[in-house]
């Protein structure tokens, strides 16, 4: 775990889990709803939204997810090979 | 002391945001059976401990107790019904309460993101957990109201039983807690090889590597499909998409024909609890769309018996 972490500092993380972090930081969850779910959850009797973070957001107060991504998970920015080649 | 057959609901990603049914089955099994649960406001991922753990465990630590935070407010102990969520907010609780350097590094931390303080008040368990052991199959024979009559390959995932040393359940070699509880509704569990190995979701592979993923799964489904349950029992939302998305993946992209419906613990319990297949919710899965559960309704005397 502390190799990963480390590989982590230096950079050497992939896209696809730049992106993980990034629905974190937006949307509070790794895995963001999409309209289809949100429809299901009104015919399942559900709220259209779970009560986290990402609702409060929708309804104006993001200070949970400006401080998230303010303080948490802060990744060092792409090397340039790599984003040469993540580019090509 | 928390608030007694009260829960915090913890909700996750995967759960909440791909396949609301089962929160509908989890909220059905749970007010039946006399729980209250509570809404966790401004939670957010737990989060997953395959990517954002491999990250930075520190910060991983520290937004985890940001929700075990929201939990302790509620003075109630959580309940999820995700491998994934149990792994991290189970593991990141007993650690916090164990060890004081890092409790104080993680509250100081937790200032910044708002009115948190971790005290190391609650409990963090599993619907599994819960109803294998509390409710057990000796106690929801008197909740049922009719028993499925189908043959499952029951897929404990990961991170409910491993580690065994943090987790304290059972044996993760040989466990029959999720067996012998679904017993009591009718399934006859199916052995297949390989049983207890990851669906090849977990561990940040998915997010990573898709074929790698689907590699793990093939061999997965290749045992699962060798013993032919009539469907595929999951205890966790992401080893639960795996399956589903998995088996159209196969069968776009390899020439399988897989069709095994996918059902959480909750949808098996809520459906034998009386709750409508409709809101089983299969209608909205890939797989198994017209499978019905049917099976036997309860008559008064064998219920009263």
């Amino acid at each position: 775990m502390e190799l990963r972490n480390y590989a982590t500092k230096l950079g050497n993380i992939s896209p696809n889990h730049r992106a993980v972090v990034g629905y974190l930081k937006n949307f509070g969850h790794a895995v963001p709803i999409n309209d289809e779910v949100r429809k299901r959850r009104v015919e399942l009797g559900l709220e259209e939204l779970p009560p986290t973070a990402f609702k409060f957001k929708q309804e104006g107060d993001d200070k949970d997810l400006k401080k998230i991504e303010e303080y948490m998970f802060d990744l060092p920015p792409v090397k340039e090979e790599k984003k040469e080649e993540e580019e090509s | 002391m928390v608030k007694e057959n009260t829960f915090a609901f913890f909700l996750g990603c995967i759960m909440p945001n791909r396949y609301p049914a089962i929160e509908k089955s989890t909220k059905f099994v749970m007010e039946k059976l006399g729980y209250e649960l509570l809404d966790m406001e401004r939670a957010t991922c737990c989060p997953a401990p395959g990517v954002f753990r491999s990250f930075n465990k520190f910060d991983w630590m520290v937004a985890a107790a940001r929700n075990l935070c929201i939990a302790e407010k509620l003075d109630a102990d959580i309940l999820t019904v995700c491998n994934g969520c149990f792994g991290t907010l189970q593991e990141v609780n007993k650690h916090l309460k164990q060890n004081e350097e890092h409790r104080e590094m993680v509250n100081k931390k937790l200032k910044l993101l708002g009115d948190y303080e971790f005290k190391g008040t609650i409990n963090v368990r599993h619907i599994a957990e819960v109803l294998g052991y509390e409710i057990g199959p000796w106690g929801i024979e008197d909740y049922i109201v009719r028993k499925v009559n189908v043959k499952a390959a029951i897929h404990y995932g990961c991170h409910f039983l491993k580690p065994t040393r943090i987790r304290e359940i059972e044996s993760s070699e040989g466990p029959t807690i999720i067996e012998d509880f679904v017993e009591a509704l009718g399934i006859e569990s199916v052995r297949f090889k390989e049983q207890l190995t990851c669906c090849g979701a977990g561990g940040g592979v998915k997010a990573y590597d898709g074929n790698a993923s689907m590699t793990i799964f093939a061999e997965k489904m290749k045992n699962i499909d060798e013993v032919k349950p009539d469907i595929i029992l999951d205890i966790c939302p992401f080893c639960h998409l795996q399956f589903e998305t998995g088996q159209d993946y196969l069968n776009k992209n390899k020439s399988c024909n897989y069709d095994y419906p996918v059902i959480h613990i909750s949808q098996l319990v809520a459906y034998c609890m009386g709750m409508d297949q409709e809101f089983i919710g299969l209608q909205y899965q890939l797989m198994g769309r017209d499978f019905i559960f049917g099976g036997e309704e309860l008559t008064k005397e064998e219920e009263v018996a």
